[in-house]
């Protein structure tokens, strides 16, 4: 424990000296990088050291005013510990590779973003209300001053704002679940959270607070309206720690929570896995029609949020009907996707960066052809897009495959409520993956293939080897995710159980077996495909291609001279899904029609915002905006009836007291 | 687990599969009163293709020349797991049926990133519909599937499709003949075939999955039309394990009575192409959804009959 204090200190005091050298940019950019590199080396020992045996490190009990605290890191806050590590110093050396370019003054941001990095990892380790509402707080305002970084960009203040204000409101559920565990037992300590029972009213209420609480964080449905803005407008290695490691925040409270209840109830995990079914579709359709690449992969993350929640909604209910090997298919899918999704998101956003920096801009319509002149770039995001997707032989296929596989084993188990859950979750997960095989083929089709959309003349370039290393680090991490799964269950089912014991599951041996077992075939019978696919190829290209001609221009129906601009844009390739889900996406169309025998002016576009923000939350604060209205009249500038104000309030508490008493 | 004695259906399988492109243009043959191009023109085809060289676009990358194998090989991964002649499949474990399913999708994701890899006018659309109506079909395919492993009580497809039996049909004849027409639906989805896309289209513009090999030649070419012919073998094989059940047929009959639903399947495609014509596009999706539908009224039929 005393480790992992020190690497957050360290981390915490590189942040403030590189705040303080913040005009010399190397220096500034070293410490920083230094401190997150270090720090995270730091905390991985007892994180690892914890994940491999299993038990806790002795707590350390911190004296604060308002009682005793106490920090410690047990497998659960371990586990939840690693995607901020590993993204955290990775995304920092990206971050040093790139600040040269920024014309803003450094040193504050590298101090928000060691913070940052800092307090996810303390939020880790608090067993305590107080603290962890300290940690998650200065979480959220680290990363409010990271997303408006570029503020003179009116776009970057408005989503900075809108995130403060969700995550805020997010916040106060919070602090109204922690208050109604704390008058429950008389502690703010999450050991006595354990030990205290409440009644089933009560859980359900603590449950749902959670649920909205941190369903904020994680992008639950219509909560996630802040996320596509703040994840598109900050750079591309805040978005990656922000989406891979903030984001699982949420889940690592929610799973908290649900150890700190014992008696679970079914509709808690009806709630998480239709929630997070239709934010997973949801997101999906409405990524597709986006024209702005970091808000394709922003509604990925919605989308990766959702699937990780129906995993624990089938966990939840595994539990209720007292079926281990299902709670731990779905329990284990879903901390394994934690890890992946971060894996993959962070290769994604460093990759949008990578994009943006070589060509100047996010839109998918002014891209095309980038394989050609950025070819590290594209194969990393490439390997990224097909991991992301769910597709074999990478890493999410692993934990998506043992949802599924959560969803087989519920359809046998043959009582009707257990045939709905597996419709949800196989219906739901073959949709969402055929959806995220739309989304990211589009994707890097439009970005890195065909001939470039852009008029500029400037040739987009690699960006350096720096900015590369951390991507490349990336892709190893998927592989060895994807590769050695069988593995990296160990420890996860130690975390697993661990969750699943605090509600009264256990696993077996059994359970665990039946459910590792064909992990292991999978990921043998992928890897050894992709290895035939490799060497046939090989093998195709270097000994029977002889007479192959590589310079026809490509065929057109017989008009021999295609140029970029008759290929299909990003608007034309999403209109088909458009059209199905019209009545939840509603693009706008603009452009001008075809008119006339020989038209010389014509141009299409869409545009698709948010529809919860479009038909839900703008009215709505539209409405309150007009209520409030009146209340101006009180917010006049005159001082001395503000004072009057305050001496009024307090008579009138005065009053109150005395005749309370 | 792995079964070794399953290889040589395997190896038949792998055989035998362009045949059954040739027995449906036989058929449409004879509904349009002509002789029709040999039953093993496919044969003839890829073996053409693969003594020639390629032609590639200038602006493809090495995107195009991977595709080909991946899809290969992704299709051959799946035959290995599906059942065929009613006998196991080559490996069989718990939920090798996803396994399947996703084999499928990497390789409709190479031949999607592949086809706008070119920077064609036609290719993007077909990408573009493709991977809509491909990710429609799924969620039928897998309602289907549970509502079989709920009969069945076996996680993987040897097990599921050596459960079935003629007694499981008579018990629920409605269940399983609605999973029977969404699995077929799904087929001809996956397939490209008519009503969701028609093979034999001239022009460009209406096609889905020709159109995005149209740059493709050679061996190529050859891979993928094999791939195609394979893709529509092992779909034929998952409806004949679902509609005629390893459970009805002797073991000494289990070869010549799959090879019989085999051709009735390619007979009944056939027939489906030359007396309906393609649906319009915007009508595609109903239609694909309404497969969906059709699995998931079996899956409320079962749940209200627990």
């Amino acid at each position: 424990m005393q480790q992992f204090l020190t690497a957050i200190l360290v981390i915490t005091c590189g942040g403030l000296l590189a705040w303080l050298t913040g005009r010399l940019k190397t220096l500034s950019a070293a410490i920083g990088t230094g401190s997150c590199i270090g720090g995270g080396l730091l905390a991985l020992i007892p994180a690892a050291e914890i994940l491999m045996s299993g038990g806790q490190t002795p707590d350390i009990v911190l004296n604060l005013p308002l009682g005793a605290a106490t920090l410690r890191l047990d497998a659960v806050s371990a586990f939840f510990s690693l995607p901020v590590i590993f993204l955290g110093a990775l995304s920092a050396i990206y971050a040093a590779a790139t600040c040269h370019h920024d014309k803003h003054e450094c040193g504050g941001y590298w101090f928000f973003y060691c913070l940052l990095m800092a307090s996810m990892l303390f939020l880790t380790a608090s067993a305590n209300a107080v603290l962890f509402l300290m940690a998650w707080e200065i979480m959220s305002v680290a990363a409010f001053f990271l997303i408006i970084h570029r503020d003179e960009i009116a776009s970057a203040r408005n989503a900075a704002w809108s995130f403060l204000v969700a995550s805020h409101v997010g916040t106060a559920g919070l602090f109204i679940m922690f208050a109604v565990l704390s008058t429950n037992c008389g502690s703010f300590e999450f050991a006595s959270f354990i030990r205290t029972s409440v009644s089933a009213e009560t859980a359900s209420m603590v449950f749902f607070l959670a649920l909205f609480g941190f369903g904020v964080k994680v992008g639950l449905l219509p909560l996630h309206v802040w996320m596509p803005d703040s994840y598109a407008f900050a750079d591309a290695h805040v978005s990656a720690v922000l989406s891979g490691a903030m984001s699982k925040m949420g889940f690592y409270g929610l799973v908290r929570v649900l150890m700190f209840l014992p008696v679970h109830s079914a509709s808690w995990g009806w709630a998480l896995a239709f929630g997070g079914l239709l934010t997973g579709v949801f997101a999906l359709i409405t990524a597709l029609a986006q024209h702005d690449l970091k808000k394709v992969i922003a509604y990925s993350s919605m989308e990766n949020a959702g699937i990780i929640m129906m995993g624990l909604g089938c966990a939840v209910l595994a539990g209720v009907w007292k079926v281990p090997s299902l709670a731990f298919a779905a329990l284990a899918g879903s901390l394994l996707h934690v890890l992946n999704h971060a894996a993959c998101k962070g290769l994604l956003f460093l990759g949008s960066g990578a994009v943006y920096f070589g060509t100047g801009t996010r839109k998918l319509e002014a891209m095309g052809g980038l394989a050609k002149t950025m070819p590290y770039t594209a194969l990393f995001f490439g390997i990224g897009a097909a991991a992301i997707s769910g597709l074999p032989p990478f890493n999410s296929f692993i934990s998506e495959f043992m949802i599924f596989l959560a969803g087989l084993q519920a359809a046998r188990l043959g009582t009707s409520p257990a045939l709905l859950l597996a419709g949800v979750l196989l219906a739901g997960l073959g949709l969402i993956g055929g959806l995220a095989m739309a989304t990211f083929s589009r994707t890097f089709g439009l970005v890195f293939l065909g001939a470039s959309r852009s008029d500029k003349k400037v040739e987009p370039r690699e960006s350096g080897w720096v900015a590369r290393l951390p991507m490349a680090i990336l892709v190893l991490a998927i592989f060895l995710l994807s590769l050695l799964s069988p593995f990296i269950l160990i420890p996860v089912t130690r975390v697993a159980s661990m969750i699943a014991s605090a509600s009264g599951t256990a696993f077996t041996d059994e359970s665990a077996l039946l459910n590792i077992q064909p992990v292991t075939i999978t990921a043998a019978v992928t890897f050894f495909l992709s290895l035939f696919v490799m060497l046939f190829w090989q093998i195709r290209s270097r000994f029977f291609s002889n007479g192959d001609v590589d310079s026809r221009c490509t065929w057109d129906c017989g008009f021999a001279a295609p140029d970029s601009r008759i290929q299909y844009t990003s608007s034309s390739f999403s209109q088909p899904v458009s059209e199905v889900f019209s009545s939840i996406v509603r693009p706008y169309r603009h452009g001008e029609k075809v008119a006339g025998f020989f038209p010389e002016h014509a141009s299409f576009r869409t545009d698709a915002p948010d529809s919860l923000l479009r038909y839900l939350y703008m009215p709505l604060f539209g409405l309150i905006d007009r209520a409030m209205v009146p209340l101006r009249a009180l917010q006049h500038g005159r001082l001395h009836l503000y004072i009057c104000y305050l001496a009024v309030v307090l008579l009138i508490l005065l009053i109150w007291k005395v005749v309370a008493a | 687990m792995i079964s070794i004695h399953s290889v040589g259906f395997f190896i038949f399988t792998l055989l035998l599969a362009p045949i059954l492109p040739g027995i449906i243009n036989k058929v449409k043959a004879f509904f349009g009163g002509k002789m029709g191009p040999p039953v093993m023109q496919l044969y003839y085809d890829v073996a053409k293709l693969m003594r020639k060289s390629a032609t590639y676009s200038q602006t493809s990358t090495l995107v195009t020349r991977l595709a080909p194998v991946v899809i290969f090989f992704s299709t051959l991964g799946a035959a290995l797991l599906i059942p065929s002649f009613f006998r196991e499949a080559c490996c069989r474990f718990a939920g090798d049926v996803i396994l399947m399913a996703y084999l499928f999708g990497i390789g409709r994701f190479f031949m999607v990133i592949a086809a706008m890899d070119r920077g064609s006018a036609f290719e993007g659309m077909g990408a573009s519909r493709e991977v809509l109506y491909s990710a429609l079909a799924e969620p039928a395919f897998f309602c289907g599937l549970l509502v079989l492993i709920n009969e069945t009580g076996d996680m993987s497809l040897s097990g599921i499709f050596s459960g079935l039996s003629v007694e499981l049909w008579r018990q629920n004849p409605a269940i399983m003949l609605l999973i029977a027409v969404s699995w077929m639906i799904v087929l001809l989805t996956e397939n490209a075939r008519i009503p969701v896309d028609d093979p034999n289209t001239h022009l460009e513009l209406t096609m889905i999955h020709e159109v995005m090999i149209l740059d493709y030649s050679s061996k190529d070419l050859g891979m993928i039309e094999y791939a195609s012919a394979l893709k529509l073998w092992l779909f034929s094989s998952l409806l004949v394990g679902l509609t005629i059940t390893a459970g009805a047929v002797p073991s000494y009959l289990h070869i010549p009575v799959f090879l019989f639903g085999m051709f009735m399947v390619a007979v009944i495609i056939g027939c489906v192409e030359s007396t309906i014509a393609r649906l319009r596009l915007i009508h595609i999706p109903k239609f694909i959804v309404g497969s969906g539908a059709l699995a998931i009224i079996a899956l409320i039929l079962k749940i209200a009959g627990n």
